[in-house]
């Protein structure tokens, strides 16, 4: 997902399940600035390093791949924008392979449900982080987030699939300039590399953005399904990530006692369904200026564009002892809460591509 | 990093940068023995190759065609260590790809650095500059044996240096709720 979802959309959510508009803004902030949080912006405003949310192109590009940098790329990458669905599924192969696999991503696992629950009680900077990864795992299902070509890596049958059904040839190409083509249906993607840990085999590179656009329909032959294709509604999945957003923010506020997999808040979002569907649906890369309008209609007040230099203005004009305390200083706290609820998960499933985890290594003894 | 890696590590370390002083010193008659490396380095290429098809790859769809590179590879390593005269024109095109691609990647995350005003920019820039110069004097010099062995001597060296400083290197991959 994109900022038109990870900040308009939920701005929107947020304000439907009740927060205020300063708090939705907080929320919405927080949920975007998970796309920002890299390691360059971290070591330029003295922030603690371990609470990178993300890792910029060419950070990526100088990343080692090593055993100790995928570790460090998988804890980032599998933590907040491909939370792995099953870390106990059973399939055929050896370990190498099994602990790949078990990082694919989707929707209503244990761990979102353990993302949630994690920002219960907490900051709302916690909250959007929560929403960021929560809202990923629907656009990214089927891709994992390690680099590997055994999983992410995709082939020539990419079909985009129409109202009626139709298929039209998706082509993808390494042009990052001339950028998507809706029309034409070209898309740019990650090179091919027939490296099993390149980095661009990280998360769906290999997919172009394709997930990211909420109007997607497709069908495409995942590395690990076995020549069986996967369909991917994007709209329809896109909606439901928006309703269960609504439903997890209305627990985080206490309206819903308990959070549990597979609920959703249709019955709030229902009279805007419509509406909600019609953006999802448009044919276009960046639906923030229907989300924009939509969140303007919803609360009456005018949403201010993301600006990233927020957090760090802030962090930088705090003094050193009451930077825990700014927003800023709550997001990286919350940030480093999740990622270790993400790796100790892993670690204790037996699966160490996330690395080790002294916690559960000095439970277990 | 294991305890293990870390011994092995240091030593192929240490062995590498030794080699690349010899290297230096006899530049002559050092160009066969670069040029068995890379044919070794081939063949090794190929077995590695063998053995990610039969762990990961023969799950994948369209994994098989990973075999059939491993194959070639795995020849193609054989053929060239049996060859009595490899042309050097090869290898400096060989070292010309690795440098400018290095140059380039490096040059690309110091303009993205400048961007988010991070001041590791000029060190990427300077490295970056520098790899792309290096690619260049092996274009310019393609038929100096000197220069081949050279800068793949420089590459080995500093590849060495990098091993052993990563075998002493705090592993930091621990985190605590």
């Amino acid at each position: 997902m994109q900022k038109d979802f990870h900040y308009y959309a939920t701005y929107c959510a947020a304000y439907l399940a009740g927060f205020s508009h300063e708090e939705s803004l907080a929320v919405c902030y927080s949920a975007q600035f998970v796309d920002e949080c890299s390691l360059t912006l971290l070591k330029k405003i003295g922030a603690p390093q371990n609470a990178a949310t993300t890792q910029l192109q060419m950070e990526l590009m100088n990343a080692r791949t090593d055993l100790i940098g995928r570790q460090n790329i998988t804890r980032i990458w599998s933590s907040f924008h491909f939370l792995p669905v099953d870390l106990y599924v059973h399939i055929k192969g050896g370990r190498l392979y099994r602990d790949r696999y078990r990082l694919i991503c989707g929707p209503n696992g244990e761990l979102v449900e353990e993302t949630v629950k994690l920002a219960k009680n907490s900051s709302l900077q916690a909250v959007g982080i929560a929403m960021h990864v929560l809202a990923d795992t629907w656009a990214h299902r089927c891709f994992a987030g390690t680099p590997s070509l055994v999983i992410n890596d995709t082939n020539a049958d990419f079909y985009e699939v129409d109202s009626e059904n139709n298929r039209k040839r998706i082509y993808f190409y390494e042009n990052i300039k001339a950028g998507d083509n809706i029309e034409a249906g070209k898309y740019i993607r990650t090179v091919y590399h027939t490296d099993e840990n390149s980095i661009m085999n990280l998360g769906h590179g290999r997919a172009g953005h394709l997930p990211d656009y909420s109007f997607m329909r497709y069908v495409y032959m995942p590395a690990w399904g076995n020549y069986e294709e996967v369909f991917k509604d994007n709209p329809a999945e896109y909606y439901k990530a928006f309703s269960q957003m609504v439903y997890a923010m209305r627990y985080l506020r206490g309206e819903v006692p308990q959070f549990a997999k597979k609920r959703y808040a249709d019955d709030i979002i229902e009279p805007y369904e419509a509406k909600i569907r019609g953006i999802l649906s448009r044919r276009q890369l960046d639906a923030c200026k229907d989300w924009e309008n939509f969140g303007t209609e919803l609360s009456g007040r005018e949403i201010p564009p993301f600006d990233i230099r927020s957090f760090q203005t802030e962090y930088l004009n705090a003094p050193p002892d009451k930077k825990a305390e700014t927003d800023a200083g709550r997001f990286f706290a919350a940030a480093e809460t999740q990622k270790g609820m993400v790796t100790d998960s892993i670690y204790a499933s037996g699966n160490l591509l996330a690395g080790f985890s002294k916690r559960v290594r000095g439970e277990a003894k | 990093m294991t305890a293990v890696k870390r011994v092995s590590s240091f030593f192929a370390g240490l062995f590498m940068v030794y080699t690349a002083i010899l290297f230096t010193l006899a530049p002559d008659d050092a160009l066969s023995l670069v040029m068995f490396f890379m044919s070794l380095a081939l063949l090794f290429t190929g077995i590695r190759m063998f053995f990610y098809y039969f762990t990961l790859a023969r799950h994948k769809t369209g994994g098989l065609a990973v075999l059939y590179r491993a194959a070639v590879i795995f020849d193609a390593g054989l053929f060239a260590i049996d060859l009595p005269d490899f042309p050097l024109v090869y290898v400096m095109i060989y070292l010309a790809a690795i440098h400018a691609v290095a140059g380039i990647a490096a040059i690309l995350k110091a303009l993205e650095s400048k961007r988010l005003e991070a001041p590791s920019w000029k060190l990427n820039l300077v490295h970056g500059i520098g790899s792309t110069s290096i690619a260049l004097l092996c274009l310019f010099y393609s038929k100096s044996v000197r220069i081949a062995v050279y800068i793949y001597s420089a590459g080995l060296f500093y590849s060495g240096i990098i091993r052993i400083i990563q075998a002493f290197r705090k592993t930091q991959n621990i985190y605590v709720q």
